[in-house]
C-alpha cells in the first residue's frame, strides 16, 4: 500500500513537471490545409440599363500559395440568350475584363441567359441566370426634412412605391441627381452626383451594387403586394432651388444569385479583419469554378425637384 | 475574460486594458407534482409549474486605465424578462408485456406582449420479448423557450443561451426513436437505438455578425432562425458485475442546419456535427481498498469554416500600379474539420479504515497521454525562411489547445 502511494505521488509529480513547460496551458500546432485545385474564377454581372457587359476571368489559388493570380486575355467567352446571340468579347488590360457591347434593349425579362467560358489550362465553366422582369415602380415622392435618421436628425425623405409581382423577387434601390443652375456670369452649370439612400426599414440592408451604394432586400415581407420603401438621404437635395434638377431613382430587380452575392459580399467586407465575426461565404454560382454570374433588370423613375 | 494587457513605461506612466464578456440567467421558480394510482397497471403523474426568467444575453465590460484616467463601462444588451409556465399529465401503463408511457405537456411563455403556447404529446413504448429482449419506441414533441446560440467564428467559439422574444420564436422539435435492448448472463446490458430529430426555429448568428462587437445594438438583429435535423444510432454496453465493471457508449450521428440567410440557403453541418462519439469507462477493484478507473473519450473534430482558397473579384491595372481585390473562401460553411478530440482520464482510489474515520486518497490524471485537443483555430502570419535565406511572411493556421495533462490529488475523510 505504502509503495503504491509513493509510486502514485512520484508519477504525478513527474507529470506535473512535464506539463509545466514554458506555456503549458496553451499548445499550438500547425494545421495541414487540404490541397486546393485552382479553377477559373469569374465576375460577371450584367444590368439591363447598360449595354457594356464586362467579364473578369481569373483563377483561384490556395491561401498558402505564392503564385500570382492571372487574368486570361485568351479566355473564350460565349454569352447566349435572347438578343445577345453572336456577341463577341474583347479584352481590356485596364481592368482585366472582357467586354462586349449589347443592344440597348437587350434584356428580356423571364428569359434564361447562359455564360460559357473556356480557357486551355482549366476546366470549362458554365452558369445560367434567368433575367428578372423589370420592376414596377408606382411612385416616388420627396418630402423635405420628412424623415428622421437613426440618430434623430431631420433629413429629406424619399419614398419609393413599387408593385411586387407574385413569386420570389429581390430589389436594389439607388439614387442619383442631375442638377443644373445658372451662375452669376449667366453660365449654365450642370452636374451629377450619386444620392446615397439609407433607411430605418429593417428589411433593407446596405450593399454596393454595380459599384454604387444601394439598399437591397427580398420581397419576403410583401410578396405580391405594393410596398413603400421609406428612405432618406444625407445629401441636401436642391428641392425648389434649381429648375431642371432631377432625382433619378433606380430600382433593379436582381436575380437571386446576384442578390445573394451582393449581400454576402457586403457581409464579407464588414467581417474582414474581425476574428470574432461569424464566417461569411461569399455566394458563388459557377459550375466547375468560382465567382458569380448575375443579372439585374432596372426601372428608372425620374422626378423634378 | 477576453483580453487583458498592462504596460508600464520608463517615464513611470502606466496603461491597462481589460475586456470581460459575460451573460447570465436568473430564475425564480415554483412547481407542484402529484402522483395518482387509480388502478393496478396505471401510474398517473401530473402537475405544473411557473418560472420567472431574467436574462442578460451578453454584455461587454471594458476597463481602460491610462495614467490617472480610468474608463470603466458596461456595454450590453438590455435584460430580457419572461414568464414560463407548464402543466403536464402522463400515465405509465402496464398492458401485459407492453409498457407504455403516454403523456401530454402544455407550456406557455410570456415575453413582452407575446404569449407563446404549445401542446406536446409524447408516447413511449416498451415491449418485453422472451430471452430478456426488449423492444423500445418513442415519439415526442418539444417546445423550447431558451435557445442555444453558438458562435461559429473560429477564433473564439462561444455558446450563449438566449430567450425567445417577441421576434425570436420558440424552438419546436419532434423526435422519433426505436431500438432494442438485451441483458446477457448476470448483467451485461446491450442496447441499440436509432433516432431522427427535426427542429424548427433554431437560431444562429447571421453571417458576418459578431457576438463581441456591436452589443450596443439589439442582439436580435444579429441572429436568424432556420431548420435543424439530426439522426443517428446509439450503442450502449454495460457490465455491472465482478471486479471489473464499466460501460461503452458509441454514437454515430449527423447534425445539420439550414438557414435562408446563411451559406446561400444551403444545408450545412452544425458545428457540433460529431460523426463518431465514443466513451469507454472501466473500473477495476484490486481489493476492497484500492481501485483504478479510467475513462477514454473520443469525438470527431468540430466542423468549422476555414478559408482555404482565394480568388479575385476585381482587377485594376495602370502603368504605375496594378492589383486584385480578392476574397477568401472555404467553399461551403463548416466544410473543414478540426482535429479529432480524445483523451484518457485515470484515477487511483485508495481507501483505508482508520481508528475514528475512513480516509481516501484519490490520485487523478486528466488527459493522461497529453493529447493536444484543439479548442479553437488561430489564423496568423509567420515569417518563414526561404531557400535563399530570406524571410517571407506567410499565412499559417494553428490549432490552439488549452488544457494539457493535469494531475490531481485529493484527500477525503469520513467520520
Amino acid at each position: 500500500m505504502r509503495h503504491i502511494l509513493f509510486f502514485a505521488i512520484g508519477l504525478l509529480t513527474a507529470m506535473s513537471f512535464s506539463s509545466c513547460g514554458e506555456d503549458a496551458f496553451t499548445q499550438i500546432v500547425d494545421i495541414e490545409l487540404p490541397e486546393h485545385e485552382p479553377r477559373l474564377a469569374v465576375n460577371a454581372l450584367a444590368f439591363s440599363e447598360s449595354n457594356a457587359f464586362g467579364v473578369l476571368v481569373s483563377n483561384s489559388r490556395s491561401v498558402l500559395s505564392k503564385e500570382e493570380f492571372s487574368v486570361f486575355p485568351d479566355a473564350e467567352i460565349q454569352f447566349s440568350g435572347p438578343n445577345v446571340e453572336g456577341v463577341t468579347f474583347s479584352y481590356t488590360p485596364d481592368d482585366g475584363r472582357h467586354y462586349t457591347v449589347l443592344s440597348p434593349d437587350w434584356a428580356a425579362g423571364d428569359e434564361v441567359y447562359t455564360l460559357d467560358i473556356q480557357q486551355t489550362d482549366y476546366p470549362s465553366i458554365r452558369a445560367q441566370q434567368r433575367m428578372p422582369r423589370a420592376p414596377i415602380v408606382l411612385d416616388v415622392t420627396v418630402d423635405e426634412e420628412g424623415a428622421l435618421s437613426e440618430s434623430g436628425e431631420r433629413l429629406d425623405e424619399i419614398v419609393i412605391e413599387i408593385q411586387d409581382e407574385p413569386g420570389e423577387h429581390y430589389y436594389a434601390l439607388q439614387g442619383e441627381l442631375d442638377y443644373q443652375y445658372v451662375d452669376e456670369n449667366n453660365d449654365t452649370i450642370a452636374g451629377y452626383y450619386s444620392v446615397w439612400l439609407e433607411s430605418n426599414d429593417p428589411i433593407l440592408s446596405y450593399a454596393e451594387v454595380d459599384r454604387r451604394g444601394a439598399l437591397i432586400c427580398s420581397d419576403g415581407a410583401f410578396n405580391g403586394n405594393t410596398y413603400r420603401f421609406a428612405t432618406y438621404t444625407w445629401e441636401d437635395l436642391p428641392i425648389g432651388l434649381m429648375s431642371g434638377s432631377k432625382l433619378r431613382i433606380r430600382v433593379t430587380s436582381l436575380s437571386r444569385d446576384a442578390f445573394l452575392y451582393y449581400r454576402s459580399l457586403d457581409q464579407y467586407w464588414g467581417a474582414d479583419g474581425n476574428p470574432f465575426a461569424e464566417p461569411v461565404t461569399v455566394h458563388s454560382n459557377i459550375e466547375n469554378g468560382y465567382g458569380i454570374f448575375g443579372l439585374g433588370h432596372t426601372t428608372i423613375y425620374e422626378i423634378d425637384l | 475574460m477576453i483580453a487583458e494587457q498592462s504596460s508600464r513605461y520608463s517615464d513611470g506612466s502606466e496603461e491597462s486594458f481589460s475586456a470581460n464578456y459575460f451573460s447570465g440567467i436568473e430564475d425564480w421558480a415554483g412547481r407542484i407534482d402529484f402522483d395518482y394510482l387509480p388502478a393496478p397497471g396505471h401510474y398517473i403523474r401530473f402537475g405544473g409549474g411557473v418560472t420567472n426568467h431574467t436574462y442578460r444575453p451578453g454584455a461587454l465590460n471594458l476597463d481602460v486605465a491610462f495614467d490617472q484616467e480610468r474608463f470603466d463601462t458596461l456595454i450590453g444588451s438590455q435584460n430580457e424578462f419572461s414568464d414560463e409556465l407548464f402543466i403536464y399529465v402522463e400515465d405509465d401503463m402496464q398492458l401485459g408485456k407492453l409498457k407504455a408511457n403516454l403523456g401530454l405537456h402544455g407550456s406557455g411563455f410570456k415575453v413582452g406582449d407575446q404569449f407563446y403556447t404549445s401542446l406536446q404529446p409524447r408516447i413511449g413504448l416498451n415491449y418485453l420479448l422472451p430471452k430478456d429482449v426488449a423492444l423500445k419506441a418513442s415519439f415526442a414533441t418539444m417546445a423550447q423557450f431558451i435557445n442555444l446560440l453558438t458562435s461559429e467564428s473560429f477564433s473564439l467559439p462561444t455558446d450563449l443561451w438566449v430567450p425567445s422574444t417577441e421576434r425570436i420564436k420558440p424552438q419546436q422539435s419532434w423526435q422519433v426513436a426505436a431500438g432494442a435492448a438485451k441483458t446477457f448472463g448476470d448483467g451485461i446490458e446491450v442496447s441499440l437505438e436509432g433516432y431522427y430529430k427535426k427542429m424548427h426555429n433554431v437560431i444562429s448568428y447571421k453571417e458576418g455578425a459578431s457576438f463581441l462587437f456591436g452589443l450596443e445594438n439589439d442582439w436580435q438583429d444579429k441572429v436568424t432562425q432556420g431548420e435543424g435535423e439530426s439522426y443517428g444510432a446509439e450503442l450502449f454496453v454495460q457490465k455491472k458485475f465482478g471486479r471489473t465493471t464499466g460501460w461503452l457508449g458509441y454514437t454515430l450521428s449527423w447534425n445539420y442546419r439550414q438557414f435562408d440567410e446563411i451559406n446561400g440557403g444551403r444545408r450545412y453541418p452544425f458545428r457540433y456535427d460529431r460523426r463518431h462519439d465514443l466513451s469507454l469507462v472501466v473500473n477495476h477493484d484490486f481489493n476492497e481498498r484500492i481501485s483504478l478507473s479510467g475513462a477514454w473519450v473520443y469525438g470527431t473534430g468540430n466542423a468549422v469554416t476555414l478559408n482555404t482558397f482565394e480568388y479575385p473579384i476585381n482587377y485594376f491595372g495602370s502603368d504605375f500600379f496594378s492589383g486584385f481585390n480578392t476574397i477568401q473562401s472555404g467553399g461551403e460553411r463548416n466544410a473543414f474539420r478540426m482535429t479529432d478530440y480524445h483523451r484518457l482520464d485515470l484515477s487511483l482510489r485508495m481507501t483505508k479504515q482508520m481508528k475514528r474515520h475512513v480516509r481516501t486518497w484519490v490520485f487523478g490524471v486528466y488527459n493522461a497521454y497529453f493529447h493536444r485537443n484543439p479548442y479553437f483555430i488561430l489564423a496568423d502570419r509567420d515569417l518563414v525562411q526561404q531557400p535563399d535565406g530570406s524571410f517571407e511572411e506567410q499565412p499559417v493556421f494553428l490549432e490552439v489547445s488549452i488544457l494539457p495533462i493535469i494531475p490531481s490529488i485529493s484527500y477525503q475523510f469520513k467520520f
